[in-house]
């Protein structure tokens, strides 16, 4: 719906001018004489009193806007006293502005409210596209692993609002799932409020999460909200929250348990509605164990646990992965998508992803770039390679097409250099022969 | 015809001009249409557009989303009288906004911070997301060069807890890139990695060229810290070809930079060498004081690597006077650490 200015005008006064200022701004405008002409005024994104010579019926105006649910209104006239105009700001008004000096404040005004309808409209749009973006079912991977944490998750988003604790090794994608979390929500119009436990200093957190005072310490100047009331009525998303220190950890188990925050400095509380998103590398029953980790708060975190699967042990989800990144690659860098060839899919295949998915997609963009539209297991791989060729060893398991290579290159080194004796002795052709020297060669 | 008349059909003529340029300006949403807003605004006679201030506001924006900072430096200079006057608390946060980005983009750092800070303060009063966006991403970036990366960090998560709930996507994307960028500064890399690729995503999908290039040199420069020399030059070979057609000089020195700093950790340093030259001499052209002192650093550190005793001491105290100027004294240490060990 493009934005609505609503125009409540007590006379004629000013008429010519609505028109070219909502334009100006990109609004719509209606213009009626009463309140209650006025077509859906809540949904207006802006409301103008011009009461020219009327401003005494401006208060009551305003009272009657406020019973119809109208967003805050300002008020134009010609007053200049100040007397009645504190009047009019006491009864409610947004602004007063006096025409005609005060028309290019009064457009400002317009503008600043179109836009930030279209800010509203743009958060609302942004929340529908990450939905459509992280709906479950268009996540890429048939495992049974994963879709069983889908389901799971897909299951717990609409029931209110508890807590979801997701595990899982780095890169498996839990902060897509924290998005996922939020963005299929009825949260998803508010914010989404994202911090990794570990790249802040303790006290600095602190500062973070729960805000502060004035003269709560040195460099505290003015007051500052935490993120928790930042996050107000959304999701607060907390990685590597097995990393976060004991004291704080007692802070946000009173946040979970209270729901209410007090800022450092505060002498109050202030209540907060967040969901929060917990996610972890670390095995945080073990840390329990140590010690490192509060046994209540794991309780309160845990109360919906996700478990991400490691992407070795999601079978041929590996394959629908590279194939998804080598389209999307291909098309950046303006390539033609190579094939999956059955070496590849056997590298692939046989690496044990310790970076899981976000490894895999840095390893196909390497390949794609490198390879200039053809795929090369040696440019997935290079530490592997690298290591090979350093050590003179082969990494295990190794490619199938690496192995090749290797005995390729050692048996020309082993018969002097003689490359038709080294290719009698592996019973391969000359030409397979130089063919494997030379995809050797082009590899260093 | 009558005089009076025909002045006012002339007014209505321009004020008619100005409502088309400015609304048409106004529907290019998506900012590879920009140029498109320049062209219509500038297109405008200049006491035209001096007239008023929202185009004369469009017109600087664009200006320096597309990193004319100079010329949006210029504009905003022009009008700044009227917009103190006007007394309007909407269009001074936005004017000293956008004044911030020029100077920061100029490296005054101290000038930037302060009318971000009063953007920031003022903005956080009257709930203006854009602009809470805006200043604190801008603060966090100079926290960032001053070395203070935690403050930087905060900043950042603030200002993208902001551009989340507003939906602001290039924002979103710009602030993951200059989160990015401060971690691959201070040798933080393993957590600069998502950051650009976040950055990344969204810029393939949705960037413009200019964004593109940056995006890559960023990438070629943390891979090369890294270690990925082979994918470093592909990427600054791709951010160099997607120059080509800019013709801006600034991102150009971006690019040459990326691959000049691959081709000396690579040890080919002549033509290191070439690359630099040429990024020294098209930043000597760029107001970008920061991109100046890219290019110095760098090619201080080739001619050391070089044996080329004269030039390397040249460019070194080139690279160390505009470090100071710029008040960056911990860049500078690092700056001359890494001289040191190249000589």
């Amino acid at each position: 719906m493009p934005p609505r200015i609503a125009i409540v005008a007590l006379n004629d006064s000013f008429s010519d001018v609505w028109p070219h200022l909502a334009a100006f701004a990109g609004a719509e405008l209606e213009v009626a004489s009463t309140v209650g002409k006025i077509h859906a005024l809540p949904s207006a994104c802006g409301v103008v009193l011009s009461v020219a010579g009327m401003e005494d019926r401006s208060v009551e105006l305003l009272h009657e806007l406020k019973a119809a649910q109208a967003p805050e209104a300002i008020v134009v006239g010609t007053e200049t006293s100040y007397r009645p105009i504190a009047t009019i700001l006491q009864g409610g008004a947004m602004n007063y502005f006096a025409m005609p000096g005060d028309v290019s404040l009064c457009r400002s005004w317009m503008v600043d409210r179109v836009e930030r309808y279209q800010d509203r409209e743009k958060g609302a749009r942004f929340a529908a596209d990450e939905r459509a973006r992280f709906d479950f079912s268009q996540m890429i991977g048939n495992s049974p692993l994963l879709q069983a944490s889908l389901r799971r998750t897909s299951r717990v988003i609409p029931k209110g609002s508890p807590t979801v604790l997701v595990t899982g090794e780095t890169g498996t994608g839990k902060e897509l799932l924290a998005r996922a979390v939020h963005y299929n929500s009825p949260r998803a119009t508010n914010p989404f409020v994202e911090i990794n436990c570990t790249t802040l200093p303790e006290h600095l957190l602190e500062a973070e999460l729960f805000g502060y005072e004035p003269g709560a310490f040195t460099d505290a100047r003015v007051s500052k909200q935490g993120l928790f009331e930042v996050a107000d009525r959304g999701t607060m998303f907390l990685d590597e929250v097995g990393d976060l220190p004991l004291a704080l950890q007692a802070k946000l188990l009173r946040v979970l348990e209270e729901k209410r925050v007090r800022r450092l400095g505060g002498v109050r509380d202030v209540s907060v509605d967040v969901r929060i998103v917990a996610a972890t590398h670390v095995d945080l029953p073990a840390a329990i164990q140590k010690g490192r980790f509060r046994q209540d708060l794991y309780y309160r975190l845990s109360v919906v646990p996700i478990s991400l699967p490691p992407l070795r042990d999601r079978g041929d989800d590996v394959f629908l992965l590279a194939e998804h990144f080598l389209t999307r690659f291909a098309r950046e860098y303006e390539l033609r998508p190579p094939p999956l060839t059955p070496d590849i899919r056997r590298a692939l295949r046989n690496h044990d992803w310790p970076g899981n998915v976000r490894e895999l997609r840095n390893s196909i963009e390497r390949a794609v770039l490198l390879g200039d539209g053809n795929l090369f297991v040696e440019d997935l791989f290079p530490e592997a390679t690298s290591r090979s060729q350093g050590s003179g060893e082969l990494p295990f398991p190794a490619p199938m097409q690496l192995i090749e290579r290797a005995a390729a290159r050692a048996m020309v080194d082993r018969c002097g250099g003689n490359k038709s004796e080294a290719a009698k002795s592996l019973e391969i052709s000359r030409k397979h022969l130089y063919a494997l020297l030379a995809q050797e060669a082009g590899r260093e | 015809m009558p005089c009076s008349r025909r002045r006012r059909d002339v007014s209505e003529g321009r004020r008619s001009a100005l409502q088309h340029a400015l609304l048409a300006a106004k529907g290019h949403a998506s900012k590879r249409e920009l140029h498109g807003v320049i062209e219509k605004l500038s297109a405008l006679d200049r006491k035209v557009l001096m007239e008023d201030l929202e185009a004369a506001m469009l017109l600087a924006s664009a200006f320096h989303h597309l990193f004319f900072s100079t010329r949006a430096m210029e504009l905003l200079h022009a009008i700044e009288d009227r917009v103190t006057v006007a007394g309007d608390p909407i269009l001074l946060r936005r004017w000293r906004n956008l004044l911030a980005c020029q100077y920061f983009a100029e490296g005054d750092f101290e000038e930037a911070e302060e009318l971000y800070s009063w953007c920031l303060s003022s903005a956080e009063r009257s709930n203006h997301g854009r602009i809470i966006v805006a200043a604190s991403g801008g603060l966090a970036a100079i926290r960032g060069l001053m070395g203070e990366v935690d403050v930087a960090l905060s900043l950042y998560t603030r200002a993208l807890a902001a551009a989340h709930s507003l939906g602001m996507a290039f924002e979103i994307a710009r602030l993951h890139h200059n989160v990015g960028l401060t971690l691959r500064e201070w040798g933080r890399y393993t957590e600069a990695f998502p950051h650009f690729m976040h950055a990344a995503d969204y810029y393939a999908e949705n960037g413009i060229l200019e964004e593109k290039v940056f995006s890559s040199a960023e990438r070629s420069l943390l891979l090369t810290a890294t270690g990925d020399t082979l994918m470093a030059e592909q990427l600054a070979r791709t951010a160099q070809e997607r120059c080509k057609v800019l013709r801006n000089p600034t991102i150009e020195v971006t690019a040459l930079r990326a691959m000049g700093v691959v081709l000396r950790a690579t040890g080919r340093l002549e033509e290191a060498r070439a690359n630099l030259i040429e990024a020294v001499r098209l930043a000597e052209g760029c107001s970008h004081a920061l991109v100046r002192v890219d290019a110095y650093e760098e090619m201080a550190l080739v001619e050391a690597m070089n044996g080329h005793g004269a030039s390397a001491e040249y460019f070194r105290n080139r690279a160390v006077d505009t470090f100071g100027h710029l008040g960056l004294h911990k860049h500078c240490e690092r700056f001359l650490s890494n001289y040191n060990s190249a000589l």
